[in-house]
């Protein structure tokens, strides 16, 4: 490439930013601006604009966001997107029922045996 | 490929975790959304500029990407999946906002400043140190948020994708669905356009 114009001059502006262009385009550019205060001027204001771009700090997703998202799938999805957990992995409510179950059967047994008439066990 | 995903230029753990997610296994899935919470907020906010939204279009991202795990073949990255996601969703959202006028230069300008005064831990910005310097941060965050803003978003997407989130021209061009070298000349316009939006504010 021998040498660049204005218009070529703005049109390398990206690919020489990214560090694209070839070792040769990359020279006569680089020439081109040193000659031209104005291309100069253009690519000094391009570099300012995309380089702050690049140093944009990195935003945080705020706090309670993996819970929101949850909350999200379970409303609208019934709680059926999600696989049943195993039983180690959730408050286990089937056993709790079933031992509720139980000891009431057994206050039932117990005040059936101690009220007076109740039936004698051999 | 016969039917079995590719996973290609995946860690391991990144197919265990996809795996499970195919699985339905609500314990991968909060471990998937923590993985990449901050980096699909941080898309979105600067895609959208407002607080509010980004939060909301951020979740509906991950809502989306567990309804369609079964569709993830592997094929391409991950990431590059739910960067694709996450950029049709912001477009959807700003059609929406644009059909309903929702005109939100003042109020990203507002939101960048009032995030940019909370809780953002010291090390994410080290190089702001004295009342002025961070005046000074403020004014150049708040006017190439404000650039930003004023690029349509086929633009914005790309600046985003390409200089906020330091992506490959071929990974951009994975996740837009456009060809290469489209990526590259759309990418120098946007990037003409976003120096002269941001010569005329810091004028």
């Amino acid at each position: 490439m021998d040498q660049v114009d204005h218009t070529q001059a703005a049109e390398l502006f990206s690919a020489y930013w990214d560090e694209e262009l070839a070792a040769e385009q990359a020279g006569a550019l680089e020439e081109h601006l040193r000659a031209c205060v104005v291309c100069r001027r253009e690519y000094q204001s391009f570099e300012r604009a995309v380089g702050a771009v690049g140093q944009l700090h990195r935003m945080v997703a705020p706090s309670g966001f993996v819970g929101g998202v949850r909350k999200k799938i379970r409303k609208r999805s019934r709680g059926r997107l999600f696989a049943p957990r195993k039983l180690v992995e959730r408050v286990p409510y089937e056993l709790f029922s079933l031992v509720m179950l139980g000891l009431i059967l057994a206050i039932y047994v117990v005040l059936q045996l101690t009220q007076p008439g109740a039936l004698k066990l051999p | 490929m016969g039917g079995h995903a590719a996973f290609i230029g995946m860690t391991l753990r990144e197919r265990m975790l996809i795996r499970r997610l195919q699985k339905r296994d609500e314990r991968a899935f909060e471990e998937m959304v923590r993985l990449y919470q901050h980096k699909v907020y941080n898309l979105v906010y600067r895609m959208l500029g407002s607080q509010e939204e980004a939060e909301d279009v951020a979740q509906e991202v991950f809502v989306t990407v567990f309804k369609a795990i079964d569709s993830f073949r592997g094929e391409a990255k991950f990431s590059t999946w739910l960067y694709r996601i996450a950029a049709n969703h912001c477009k959807n959202r700003m059609k929406y906002l644009g059909r309903r006028f929702h005109k939100a230069t003042g109020e990203l300008n507002e939101a960048a400043e009032r995030e940019m005064q909370d809780a953002q831990p010291s090390a994410m910005r080290p190089h702001i140190d004295g009342p002025d310097a961070i005046l000074e941060g403020l004014e150049l965050e708040r006017s190439v948020q404000a650039g930003i803003a004023q690029l349509d978003e086929e633009h914005r997407v790309l600046v985003i994708l390409r200089d906020v989130e330091d992506l490959s021209y071929e990974e951009i061009s994975s996740i837009t669905g456009l060809e290469l070298g489209t990526v590259k000349s759309r990418l120098h316009r946007a990037r003409l356009q976003l120096k002269d939006h941001m010569a005329k504010l810091l004028r």
